[in-house]
């Protein structure tokens, strides 16, 4: 079942901030309907990477409603934590994989922290893998991979949960337009098959080769797509 | 096999190739706590060891019963088999004043200051063999057996149990404190290396996190490495204390001997050893869990 998201009058200040500093969110209000596919646009420093870490619980806010399926993630107790991310599929601008494991055991670590058994583990990591073109890498250790491979093996973890919920920040940053193609591509396979997905890029170009309703974020609220760029 | 049981192999296993990834370190670090462990290990061997040489030897106390001077010995009997019915009492022996005296005839130098008394001055005595060993229950049947009728006075002789008992107790009472000491050390020990593990692996720890490890699933290999490093240490310093003994039983074989057949410091027994590589892996548990509180994991 796909998931859906409301961000209801969110705001969020990190501690430590200087007095009269705007908060990353200011009010911000969205929803993203089950099975959309929706790019978060804006200027660095819009709230971006906020809306991000408050879904997956990283962050709490400080005022107003996240909710992920109606279930609001801000008033989770710590425990419940992890049950919400077996359910997100999560990939950041820098593809952060364990530099010692090789892409398999990479890929295989939210299947065995949710404690899949291994040979149904093992299956579900090559599907993975065989989707995101990496089925050949599988014993190859994150250094000898280029960035686009990095980033794919992200995915492909990202998604060996089957998550309903597929969240990326600027997942396409660090990529050549080649690669950034593919990855999207990636995502949108992953949304054809009813997986909700929010994306964060300012590649217009992008944007106009992969079709996704667009939402401009702009000092922490959520604005017209023209004024967020 | 179960999910939980999975869980836990997999997280004994993690803790193995933490410890096949440094394999220097870990020998070093279990060396440290052996070192630590050997040493109230072989002392508690010893005072156990003495403590059993000494059970060998007569070790009961008594109390003498002197009679009235003048005593016949129809009442003296009487009150021997009095003493006899007695409950609370082991034995009880007579040493008549005649007996007593061809006994001090018979030590060297006393012959002749006897020779100068006009008679024998010695009383007639009855040794009194109390089944009870404490201090108190020994002076209330001394004062109990002093007011018999024909007693003149009784003497108690429980110095050398006191003596033993107090040994014993200063000795464990010593090994008890040395012992948490250095048990203090081994969480100590523990819980840097598993610190500096945790900032080390912190990526790891994260990027976990981020996909869905509850903490407990974080936290598992880390305390199975504490506390297979305490095991591992606390084999090792057993290992280290049956050898010690080994040798200390070598050399003062000949030495215990005189103290009566088989008399020896006894080796490592199984329950000390398997008391000793438990606690250890308990204290290696202990500082890992006390080290993760303080990561916040």
């Amino acid at each position: 079942m796909a998931a859906s998201i409301q961000f209801q009058s969110v705001i969020k200040r990190y501690p430590g901030t200087a007095a009269g500093t705007p908060p990353a969110l200011d009010g911000a209000s969205f929803d993203v309907e089950p099975g959309e596919f929706v790019y978060l646009t804006g200027p660095s420093g819009a709230g971006k990477s906020t809306v991000f870490r408050l879904l997956a619980a990283i962050e709490r806010p400080s005022g107003g409603l996240v909710l992920v399926n109606k279930q609001n993630v801000g008033g989770l107790p710590r425990a419940s934590v992890p049950f919400l991310r077996r359910n997100l599929g999560l990939v950041l601008q820098d593809a952060r994989l364990l530099a010692d494991r090789g892409v398999f055991d990479n890929v295989l670590l939210p299947l065995a922290v949710a404690g899949v058994e291994p040979r149904e583990a093992a299956r579900r990591v090559r599907a993975a893998l065989d989707k995101v073109g990496m089925a050949d890498r599988e014993r190859a250790l994150p250094a000898s991979l280029s960035g686009g491979e990095q980033q794919r093996v992200c995915i492909a973890r990202a998604v060996v949960a089957r998550p309903s919920l597929l969240l990326a920040d600027e997942p396409t940053a660090n990529l050549d337009a080649v690669n950034a193609d593919r990855v999207l591509e990636l995502f949108a396979a992953f949304h054809a098959v009813g997986v909700t997905v929010l994306l964060a890029t300012h590649d217009e170009a992008l944007m106009a080769r992969h079709p996704g309703r667009r939402l401009a974020l702009d000092r922490g609220r959520v604005v017209p797509t023209e004024a967020a760029a | 096999m179960t999910g939980w049981l999975r869980a836990h192999v997999g997280a004994a296993r993690a803790a193995g190739a933490t410890a096949r990834a440094a394999p220097l370190s870990t020998l070093l670090s279990v060396l440290a706590l052996a070192a630590a462990l050997v040493l109230p290990v072989a002392a508690y061997a010893v005072l156990d060891g003495l403590t059993r040489i000494a059970a060998r030897f007569d070790t009961d106390s008594q109390i003498a019963l002197y009679l009235l001077p003048g005593a016949d010995a129809r009442s003296r009997e009487a009150l021997e088999r009095s003493l006899r019915a007695r409950p609370g009492i082991k034995s009880v022996r007579t040493i008549t004043r005649e007996q007593a005296l061809a006994e001090l005839e018979a030590t060297e130098g006393v012959r002749d200051l006897l020779a100068g008394l006009a008679g024998n001055p010695l009383p007639d005595t009855i040794v009194v063999r109390p089944a009870a060993r404490s201090r108190d229950a020994l002076a209330m049947l001394k004062s109990e057996l002093a007011r018999l009728p024909g007693v003149a006075s009784a003497q108690g002789d429980a110095a050398w149990v006191e003596r033993l008992d107090a040994i014993a107790r200063t000795g464990t009472m010593l090994i008890g404190a040395l012992a948490a000491l250095l048990g203090v050390a081994v969480v100590a020990v523990t819980f840097n290396t598993i610190r500096l593990q945790v900032l080390t692996r912190r990526d790891e720890i994260d990027i976990a996190a981020l996909v869905g490890a509850t903490t407990a699933w974080l936290r598992r290999p880390f305390l199975y490495f504490g506390m297979l490093q305490g095991a591992a240490a606390g084999l090792v310093a057993t290992a280290i204390g049956a050898v010690l003994l080994w040798v200390a039983n070598a050399r003062l074989g000949d030495t215990l001997t005189s103290f009566g057949a088989g008399a020896t410091i006894p080796t490592m027994t199984l329950q000390l050893a398997l008391t000793v590589v438990l606690a250890s892996a308990f204290l290696g548990w202990l500082g890992a869990w006390l080290s993760l509180g303080s990561g916040r994991i």
